[in-house]
């Protein structure tokens, strides 16, 4: 993941300039938008999380230090951070999805399944294991990290991700029984 | 699996999407957020300077006064050694000249001493007279740095009325607890200035009113009441004998819940058939509150033995310097709120406080407080409501030089 961020605009938020935050806000916002679809329970809250986020990165941006990371990724913890809190804020939050009675796909109609398609499929796993599975698997972050972002045990971590992926494997079988026996009505 | 979870990180982690979100709107409230968090900054930096500012002007105050009491004291406390002496003589004849002899007028130990060796006078109404010297002795005593021991075996004279020897110091519990117990407060008419420091938890009930529409029903039910904590600091002015008046700056911090759950109609697709379903959102929100108040209040207070009682009335201005959280604009809407779209405008508030001290020592009254107030807070930004407040804040404190 390349967000081109110039030094002279990391300079510029350094100084607390403007148009350099401006010109970061407007490279970053679409990756960050993205980030928070993944992890955020409510999306209505979704513009008042990234404007948060993005107050605390322009904030807190002294502390980032280049040998440590690229800054899109400081920048990307920070708004998982932010998702997560506002998660735990927000309660329970019921949402009727039709991603629910969706079935899953099978490996091969994954290939071919779009983006949201893919997000989707993966957000019918249950919230615990779908969390740690994907700071895991797509975010990079080690199991310590996880465990802090979370706030549970780096044991408790590494056992949600080998169930995320049996309950992934399980549902890739299921969906490759489902797509043959709907081959088979069809024909 | 690796292979599957490359797929599926490819796949997601390059995802780049503005979909859902009105980037101008969204900085627009960055570039605010960012303009509003310098001038809280500037704020806050103007609330310590003036908290410093308050400080020094209380302490040099403080200062002035009491290096011209002590100068006008000096004398007093000879002319006290002396009448002493002279009373002395009243009682024992001879004796206060012995003392003036000495040179003793102002060793208050050595005085003690001597009005203790007369003491052994077998005339119980002469006993009684030295009481009263001795105790006044250790009044004024304890200004001329007597030690600590030497004032022990001078309670145990004036609290039981038997001679003592001076020499022999017996620290016992019993007299030391019923001496305390049998001196009274002294009057603070000296003391024109005294410094308050008080903390404990707050509780705020807050009440909208509205008699056209449901919604402030709604509000009343959907928020609970207010828990916090306040700490204050105040300077206290002596008006009188029993009267002064205290003003100060006292930081507050309020939380709320905010539980609402609304149910609606929506259509879904299941099977490639739309069903009407329920829609259920739950809201469990936190609001917070931060404020700075500037209270003044009237001070009546009466001294019984060690206690002292009292009732302050006054009032305050707050300023609300943070606030943040959730509630209902309508009906069926739940909007954010915070300092830009403010649910609590700076207020006024009317406070009545009974309170109890103890003494705790000579310059220390512990004292413990029931702070109730009410307020009223104008039209919000978000639902044009007003309300009303009631606040209960039970304080445990300390005031210096009481």
């Amino acid at each position: 993941m390349c967000m081109n961020i110039s030094q002279s605009c990391l300079n510029g938020c350094l100084q607390g300039d403007r148009n350099s935050q401006k010109e970061f806000y407007d490279t970053a916002l679409p990756y960050f938008n993205a980030i928070c679809h993944r992890y955020l329970k409510n999306s209505s809250l979704r513009q008042d999380v990234l404007q948060d986020a993005f107050v605390s990165i322009f904030n807190k941006i002294h502390q980032y230090n280049p040998e440590r990371g690229a800054l899109h990724s400081w920048g990307a913890k920070i708004v998982i951070n932010h998702c997560f809190k506002q998660n735990q804020k927000e309660g329970r939050f019921i949402e009727w999805s039709i991603r629910k009675h969706e079935k899953g796909a099978d490996p091969e109609v994954m290939k071919a399944l779009g983006e949201a398609d893919l997000e989707s499929f993966l957000k019918t796993m249950p919230e615990k294991y779908y969390d740690v599975f994907m700071l895991f698997v797509v975010e990079g972050f080690s199991h310590e990290e996880i465990s802090a972002i979370i706030g549970i045990k780096e044991e408790v971590c590494r056992k949600r991700l080998s169930r995320a992926r049996l309950w992934l494997q399980a549902e890739l079988k299921k969906a490759d029984s489902f797509f043959w026996d709907m081959n088979y009505k069809i024909s | 699996m690796e292979n599957l979870e490359q797929q599926i990180k490819s796949a997601i982690a390059e995802s780049k999407s503005t979909q859902g979100v009105d980037a101008d709107l969204l900085w627009r409230n960055i570039a605010t957020s960012l303009d509003r968090k310098q001038k809280t900054r500037r704020k806050a930096i103007g609330y310590w300077i003036y908290a410093v500012f308050f400080m020094i002007i209380g302490f040099s105050t403080y200062l002035f006064k009491e290096h011209l009491y002590s100068k006008e004291d000096i004398s007093a406390k000879s002319t006290v050694v002396t009448d002493l002496i002279g009373s002395s003589k009243n009682t024992f004849g001879n004796s206060g000249n012995e003392l003036a002899q000495e040179g003793l007028a102002n060793d208050p130990k050595k005085a003690v001493y001597l009005s203790e060796k007369n003491s052994q006078s077998d005339n119980p109404k002469k006993q009684s007279q030295l009481l009263v010297n001795s105790t006044s002795i250790f009044k004024r005593s304890q200004d001329l740095s007597v030690t600590r021991d030497d004032s022990i075996s001078i309670l145990g004279l004036a609290a039981c009325s038997i001679p003592i020897d001076f020499h022999i110091i017996s620290l016992n519990e019993k007299l030391l607890t019923s001496f305390q117990f049998n001196e009274t407060i002294e009057n603070s008419e000296n003391n024109s200035l005294a410094w308050r420091g008080y903390m404990g938890p707050a509780w705020l009930d807050n009440k909208f009113r509205d008699q056209t529409t449901s919604l402030a029903d709604d509000l009343n039910k959907d928020l609970s009441v207010e828990t916090g904590n306040v700490f204050g600091v105040s300077t206290r002015i002596n008006l009188g004998r029993n009267w002064a008046t205290y003003f100060g700056i006292e930081y507050s911090n309020f939380k709320d819940r905010f539980d609402k759950v609304i149910v609606y109609d929506t259509l879904i697709l299941i099977n490639q058939e739309e069903i009407v379903a329920q829609n259920i959102r739950t809201i469990r929100q936190h609001n917070n509150a931060t404020v700075i108040s500037f209270p003044i209040v009237l001070d009546v207070f009466k001294d019984v033995n060690r206690m002292r009682l009292g009732l302050q009335i006054g009032g305050s201005y707050s300023v609300v310097i943070k606030q943040n959280g959730r509630m209902l604009k309508d009906n069926a809407t739940v909007v954010n709120y915070s300092q830009n779209e403010k649910r609590f405008y700076n207020f006024y508030s009317a406070r009545v406080t009974p309170y109890m001290g103890i003494q705790f020592s000579k310059k220390i009254l512990l004292e413990t407080s029931l702070q109730t107030g009410i307020q009223h807070h104008r039209k919000n930004s978000i639902n044009q409501l007003e309300s009303w407040s009631l606040s209960l804040m039970p304080t445990i404190g300390l005031i210096y030089n009481y």
